[in-house]
């Protein structure tokens, strides 16, 4: 609520300005009170800053090898220097621009797949959960067989099937990862749907089209978010599994995980050839989870009432 | 005075309990119930939670549709009247102002819904309109642009009513519109109702479990019990002579103010009744104090006496002894001249 301070001599428009304020006012304040989301934000921006600008971060063509300059180390350790500040694969090229430009492909993976998921698992959940009956059944027992599928083996089996590409990869991923949208989706709706504003609306004459767009969906959105970022970071580790298999990203593209492939033979004399690319993918998934927890914090009181 | 609203043997059933081993049964919400409200009246309709009130409210409004009989809204079947038009002249108010207002809305948008749903005005009529609505209900325009999470409960029932009345229905539903709100809101509320009625010639149908306010609002009143009308007057004899026993239990639970006389003792000793399986003749005999043993076999036909309604085998057997009475007096009467 409020906070009391300098009521004393407080006009009636104080008074009205330190009333409980606006959601959206109230959104911000605690988007900013979060430590974790402000931190987990920043690290972020930041990596996704670094995907946008990869030329002028990484001074290096990520694709160019150079047989002779072959697993230099890193800065940091003995051998290393500044022309590669992160040393060089077993090719010869940059890590760092590696690294850099592995991140453009794990945010595209991470977004496109969530955003192909999201549109699927939003319209299937707020279907059941708004028209309920034996639109439910439907919808319900079409989850039912999609969860009863292993999602790593099935995205084996297409990708094995159609050949790994970064097209194959997003499309698959994106047609398997709707479950948990509509899950939420479905159940966020029927409570939604129960509520008195939405009676309202149909008794005033809106249509259903109007009722589901504009009354339920916005309140469900919440939900729907919270998902998003959690399925964000769940499709950047599935493409770092399948393209660890081969079966995902195919070379000469820099993807975090195929890197981490790439250096397997190397992980005993050079173990840095795995831990950078690692240390990047734990960082991106880390700090997409942590915002996903913060947007629920932040979000999930309103629903609490 | 012609009906405005009528309800001829109006019936819902809904089928619950279905599941993978058992069979749906049914549940009568709504029992064959014939209504009639005239224009400018307001119609109180009483009764314990579950015994069909809401579902009758919402038939009335046209969100769900009578599984038997028919409703007639202006002589015709309310059914039949296109969405829109309907939603113009029936509007609802609802019990809980937290959960009837869109929390992402603003109150300019939520007031302004129902012109923009029926494509009334250009924006700045709509705006203006809101405006005057807003003043009509009592609350400062200033609040236009707020969100419902601003409002304290009273404040939100007004732009509740305000958005039921901007469209300027001729019939509102309140389904317990105060129960929600702080004792010293709750009149504030209801004369705002009763002003607005003045001001707008609205009838209204008032649901309540609250009798006083029912005194105080409704010219008539209709006791429900278990998807029946039991008992249906106008106020001032159904508080004064309650002929049903399940009237006369009612009037008795209330609390009255005096320190001294403590809670009242319920005379309903047994629970409310399971809805799926009403008891067999009149669904009131285990809880009446007055049971006849005709009362558990046969169920009785509703009494129709100048206006008012009671469906009970005491009043009709009182019914019965008076005609009865009147007859012998006029045989006596008549006798004598002879």
């Amino acid at each position: 609520m409020a906070d009391g301070i300098g009521i004393a001599s407080a006009t009636v428009d104080d008074v009205e300005r330190a009333l409980t304020p606006a959601p959206g006012t109230v959104r911000l304040r605690r988007m900013l009170g979060h430590r974790g989301f402000v931190i987990a934000g920043v690290v972020l921006a930041l990596i996704i800053a670094m995907a946008l600008a990869a030329p002028l971060v990484a001074a290096h063509d990520p694709y160019i090898q150079d047989l002779s300059n072959r697993l230099v180390p890193p800065v940091f350790l003995e051998g290393g220097s500044w022309a590669h500040p992160l040393g060089t694969d077993a090719l010869g090229r940059d890590y760092l621009a590696r690294v850099v430009y592995g991140a453009r492909i794990s945010l595209l993976i991470g977004v496109l797949t969530a955003l192909m998921s999201g549109i699927i698992g939003a319209v299937l959940g707020v279907s059941a959960g708004y028209f309920g009956g034996r639109i439910d059944s439907v919808i319900c027992y079409i989850l039912a067989v999609r969860l009863s599928m292993p999602v790593v083996l099935v995205a084996l089996a297409v990708v094995s099937l159609v050949g790994g590409s970064l097209t194959a990869v997003i499309m698959v991923m994106g047609l398997l990862l709707w479950d948990r949208y509509a899950v939420v989706m479905r159940s966020a709706t029927q409570q939604v749907r129960a509520l008195d504003y939405v009676a309202a609306a149909a008794a005033v004459g809106a249509s259903t089209a109007r009722i589901v767009l504009a009354e339920v969906l916005p309140n469900v959105l919440n939900n729907l978010i919270v998902v998003a970022t959690f399925e964000v970071a769940h499709a950047i580790l599935l493409e770092a599994a399948l393209s660890f298999l081969g079966l995902g990203v195919q070379p000469p593209l820099p993807s975090w995980g195929l890197m981490i492939a790439e250096g397997r033979e190397h992980l005993l004399f050079e173990p840095w050839v795995i831990i950078i690319p690692g240390i990047a993918l734990s960082l991106l998934v880390l700090a997409v989870n942590m915002v996903g927890d913060g947007v629920r914090d932040i979000a999930a009181p309103e629903n609490r009432n | 005075m012609t009906a405005l609203i009528e309800t001829r043997d109006a019936e819902r059933t809904f089928r619950v309990g279905r599941s993978l081993f058992q069979a749906a049964r049914t549940l009568k919400a709504v029992n064959r119930v014939s209504l009639s409200v005239a224009k400018g009246e307001i119609l109180g309709l009483v009764g314990e939670s579950g015994c069909g009130k809401s579902t009758l409210a919402k038939m009335l409004l046209g969100l769900l549709e009578p599984t038997a009989g028919e409703i007639l809204f202006a002589g015709q079947p309310l059914y039949s009247i296109p969405r829109l038009e309907r939603a113009r002249r029936v509007q609802p108010i609802f019990q809980d102002p937290y959960s009837s207002l869109n929390p992402r809305q603003t109150i300019a948008a939520i007031v302004s819904l129902p012109l923009r749903v029926h494509g009334v005005g250009s924006p700045t009529e709509q705006k203006k309109r809101v405006a005057e609505i807003l003043d009509l209900v009592g609350l400062a325009r200033r609040y236009a642009d707020n969100y419902p999470n601003q409002l304290s409960g009273g404040q939100r029932q007004r732009v509740a009513i305000a958005r039921a009345l901007v469209m300027r229905p001729e019939l509102v539903i309140c389904d317990e519109p105060t129960s929600a709100l702080d004792v010293s809101v709750q009149s504030q509320i209801l004369n705002l109702l009763l002003e607005l009625r003045k001001e707008l010639g609205v009838t209204y149908i008032l649901i309540s479990h609250n009798l006083a306010v029912v005194e105080h609002l409704a010219t008539r009143v209709a006791v429900m019990y278990l998807g029946r009308i039991v008992e249906e007057k106008d106020t001032e004899s159904l508080f004064r002579h309650p002929e049903h026993p399940y009237t006369q239990v009612l009037l008795e639970s209330v609390l009255t103010p005096e320190p001294g006389l403590g809670i009242p003792d319920s005379q309903l000793g047994v629970a409310f009744p399971n809805p799926i399986d009403p008891p067999s003749g009149c669904t009131f005999h285990p809880r009446c104090r007055y049971a006849l043993p005709r009362c558990s076999t046969e169920a009785p036909v509703p009494l129709r006496t100048n206006g008012s309604l009671v469906e009970c085998h005491l009043s009709l057997e009182r019914a019965a002894r008076e005609h009865r009475a009147a007859a012998a007096a006029d045989t006596a009467t008549g006798a004598a001249p002879q």
